[in-house]
């Protein structure tokens, strides 16, 4: 009996060590990478926020970290880009989502936009409900996720041998755990890979009624109002606002996240 | 009782009932002895231009909290006798071989045209002490009011004051003047201003309601006209009027940039810092009560004590400030007082910081600072934990609270930690490493679900096997007991047919049979509900082949046959029930 025991703890140990390297595999940093950002500090300090940006932009080519795009949205927005700064603070909120500056400032750059749109979207203003969907970003997620697994497994292992005593009340507490972080992890996969946002750049985009320009124009739409991508066709793209109106702009004046 | 009163225990002062009159009025000066009342009367020197005469003495004993002061009042007329400004005094007198002196006193002689223009029965006019004060500094304001005619009331209405803090003076005046000849009883109002901007003011006019008397006369003139003009006789009726005082313009200059302290609030005037410490010996850890008073004629009201820099061996717990406002001389003399508890947090001789208060004199023109004298507080050890002992502090902060204005809107700068450089990205070959992870403990669990699932049917087909084959077995091993039997050997066979039993029933009832004793059998029969005559003959035959294996002596072949007999009709019995 004892045989078997050991036998789970070895193996689910085994399978936790083997995911350490993932979290501990973050960053590797290289000199180049360290001399480009501190140059790209003193760029702004010194209020030359487009070489700032232009710095910020060499380096998440090979390192994709929220607080570049942070900085970068910062750059953006100073050097009066309002859309490309809303764009890389959103940028930033996928990867720092509890990074309290990061929300101040995107609240901000989104105080200056010029369109007003009712938010029609109740998971959002529900947010407070599902607070720890907000407070984690992907990979942490899906860390915290792995340990529960690791977890929930071990604990379904020790009760298959000893069904009585406390191991039961460790089940549902991980098991609630579990479908909560389990759950805010799926929702984000989808939306990294399945729902696509985009940022109004240009400074007044067009919505039209098709993928074409002979369509008729149905509103219009100004720099740095947030999208939701619904479909690309060509140099067109399908976009829907928060309010639920929806139609054709052309790829030029957005950019997707 | 006569006690000896030493020259230190003697105050003279002088006061004078106003400052400025005409050719046409009298001064009552008042020279006030305190602290005795067998002085001799104070001498005031002569002034050019001046009659001084003295008209009597008034003494006063007040008993306050057992202790008594007593104060003569020697009272002197002044009747000018041309115009001009004026110095009495000091008025002094001798005592103990001691000269004590008053202050001096200054008044001011004008011509009776210069005082007043007017020549009507009522006048009411605003004039101001100073009309080019700095910012913020004192000035006062009267108002006269002059009749000599009869009024039934008089009522004075609110005075607007635009971009001036205003401090009330409570005293009225009231006195008589003779203004071109007329006698006028006059009523004066001051007020403290304390300009709160700089450049061109003006002070709108103030308007006063009052009900003046008239008498309706309609008799001839008579002899006796004087007799019926007793208020008796007379009917009266009243008129109201509203009159208006002058407005006044006043230019008030900025105060100086050059030298002006850092964070400087604009007390303007003359200013003392007063300091008291309820104790300079203590323990550490113990609180002392440092008073801390700011008085002068400056608009103290706001006024800020700065905190000394080095306050690294203390711990300073503010109370909240008290604010009284005085009258003294006709002008306003603040006093703020603030109340600190120091805990000091070292000891041994520590110098406390000083504390001080900028303010501009507007006289030398020069921003100065008044500060607290160097106390020196001596702090012996304590072990006992800090300790803020209750000094009458209300509790709470002292400091009145603002609210926050919002002078910018700004983002917050950039992050610059280096772990800003750090990928944070889920990268392909992670995400298999995610599956691999999130599959792996399910798969494990699987494997050793089955691997016991295995294992027990294992067990279970072993169980089965042996209780299929329980009896044929049984009955195998009986054909060696007929071997024993031929042979006499009696004893091995009781014990050999014991050990068929027990291995028969341990197969039949998934046990370890051999170790089994017959009380055990008998429970573990029990057990599986077969009924008691099967198990009680179980249990005799079994014990009485325990009997025999060790007294074999006592039983022979015949016996031995009986029992095999009945123990294999009993087995097949049984196998017929398990």
């Amino acid at each position: 009996m004892y045989r078997y025991v050991k036998l789970i703890i070895l193996s689910l140990l085994i399978c936790l060590a083997a995911g350490m390297p993932v979290y501990a595999a973050g960053g590797e940093l290289t000199k180049d990478s360290i001399s480009l950002f501190i140059k790209a500090n003193e760029a702004y300090n010194k209020a030359e926020y487009k070489k700032a940006a232009g710095l910020y932009e060499n380096i998440i080519k090979t390192v994709q970290n929220g607080y570049l795009f942070f900085n970068l949205g910062n750059c953006y927005l100073k050097s009066g880009q309002l859309g490309k700064a809303v764009l890389n603070y959103k940028k930033a909120q996928k990867l720092i989502p509890e990074f309290e500056d990061l929300n101040s400032n995107l609240d901000y750059a989104r105080g200056q936009t010029k369109d007003k749109i009712e938010n029609k979207d109740y998971f959002q203003m529900l947010g407070g409900l599902f607070f720890w969907h907000y407070f984690f970003n992907l990979q942490k997620s899906l860390i915290i996720f792995l340990a529960l697994n690791f977890l929930l497994f071990l604990i379904l292992g020790i009760l298959l041998f000893y069904p009585k005593g406390v191991f039961k009340w460790f089940l549902i507490i991980i098991s609630v755990l579990y479908l909560c972080i389990g759950s805010s992890a799926l929702v984000k996969i989808y939306g990294n890979y399945y729902v696509k946002e985009g940022v109004v750049t240009a400074p007044e985009i067009e919505i039209r009624s098709g993928d074409a320009i002979n369509n008729v124009v149905l509103f219009k739409l100004h720099e740095g109002t947030e999208v939701l991508v619904q479909q690309a066709r060509g140099n067109w793209l399908k976009v829907k606002i928060a309010d639920g109106k929806k139609g054709w702009t052309q790829i030029s004046g957005v950019d997707t996240i | 009782m006569i006690t000896a009163v030493s020259a230190a225990d003697i105050r003279l002062s002088a006061s004078i009932d106003k400052n400025k009159g005409t050719v046409e009025d009298t001064f009552l000066l008042t020279i006030t002895v305190s602290g005795t009342r067998s002085a001799s009367r104070p001498v005031v020197p002569p002034v050019d231009g001046l009659n001084i005469q003295y008209t009597g003495s008034s003494s006063q004993v007040k008993i306050i909290n057992s202790s008594m002061t007593s104060s003569v009042s020697y009272n002197f007329v002044i009747f000018p006798v041309r115009v001009g400004d004026f110095t009495i005094g000091p008025a002094y007198m001798d005592h103990s071989g001691k000269r004590i002196k008053t202050q001096p006193v200054k008044i001011k002689v004008v011509s009776p045209k210069e005082q007043y223009h007017e020549d009507e029965a009522l006048f009411f006019k605003a004039q101001i002490s100073n009309p080019n004060p700095y910012y913020n500094q004192q000035i006062i304001y009267t108002l006269l009011f002059g009749r000599r005619v009869e009024i039934a009331g008089a009522k004075l209405d609110d005075v607007q004051f635009k971009d001036f803090w205003v401090e009330e003076l409570d005293k009225q005046n009231q006195y008589y003047q003779v203004i071109g000849g007329e006698k006028y009883k006059i009523t004066e109002v001051k007020m403290a201003l304390f300009p709160s901007k700089e450049g061109k003011l003006t002070i709108e006019p103030a308007a006063l309601r009052c009900e003046v008397v008239v008498k309706s006369s309609r008799r001839r003139p008579h002899l006796f006209n004087d007799f019926f003009d007793d208020p008796f006789f007379s009917r009266k009726r009243t008129t109201v009027k509203i009159l208006r005082s002058n407005p006044l313009e006043i230019n008030v200059k900025p105060l100086p940039e050059i030298g002006k302290p850092q964070d400087f609030y604009p007390l303007v005037g003359k200013i003392k810092l007063n300091t008291d410490i309820s104790k300079t010996n203590l323990k550490q850890g113990e609180s002392t009560t440092i008073t801390l008073e700011i008085i002068g004629d400056a608009n103290i009201r706001d006024a800020r004590l700065s905190l000394p820099d080095n306050l690294d061996n203390f711990k300073i717990y503010d109370d909240k400030p008290i604010v009284n406002i005085l009258e003294k001389e006709n002008i306003v003399i603040g006093q703020k007082t603030f109340k600190k508890a120091i805990v000091p947090q070292a000891s041994g001789s520590i110098n406390l910081p000083d504390f001080k208060v900028a303010y501009f004199d507007p006289q030398d023109k020069k921003y100065k600072f008044a500060k607290t004298p160097a106390i020196k507080l001596n702090v012996t050890k304590s072990k006992e934990e800090e300790k803020l002992h209750s000094i009458g502090l209300s509790a709470g902060p002292a400091v009145e609270k603002e609210n926050i204005k919002v002078l910018a809107h700004d983002i917050i700068p950039i992050y610059t930690e280096l772990n800003a450089l750090e990928d944070q990205s889920v990268k392909g070959r992670e995400s298999i490493l995610y599956v691999v992870l999130f599959l792996a403990p399910g798969i494990l669990f699987l494997i050793v679900c089955s691997l016991k699932w295995y294992k027990g049917k294992q067990v279970a087909q072993s169980d089965l096997l042996r209780r299929k084959n329980a009896y044929k077995n049984a009955v195998k091993s009986f054909k060696g007991l007929d071997l024993l039997l031929k042979d006499n050997k009696c004893a091995e066979f009781y014990a050999q047919l014991a050990n068929i039993t027990k291995q028969y029933l341990g197969d039949k009832l998934g046990l370890a049979g051999m170790s089994l004793t017959p009380q055990e059998i008998q429970a573990k029969l029990k057990a599986a509900n077969l009924p008691q005559d099967i198990i009680s003959n179980i249990g005799k035959l079994m014990q009485e082949c325990e009997f025999c294996q060790f007294a074999s002596n006592k039983s022979n072949q015949n016996e031995c046959k009986t029992v095999y007999k009945n123990m294999s009709n009993l087995l097949k019995q049984l196998d017929n029930l398990l």
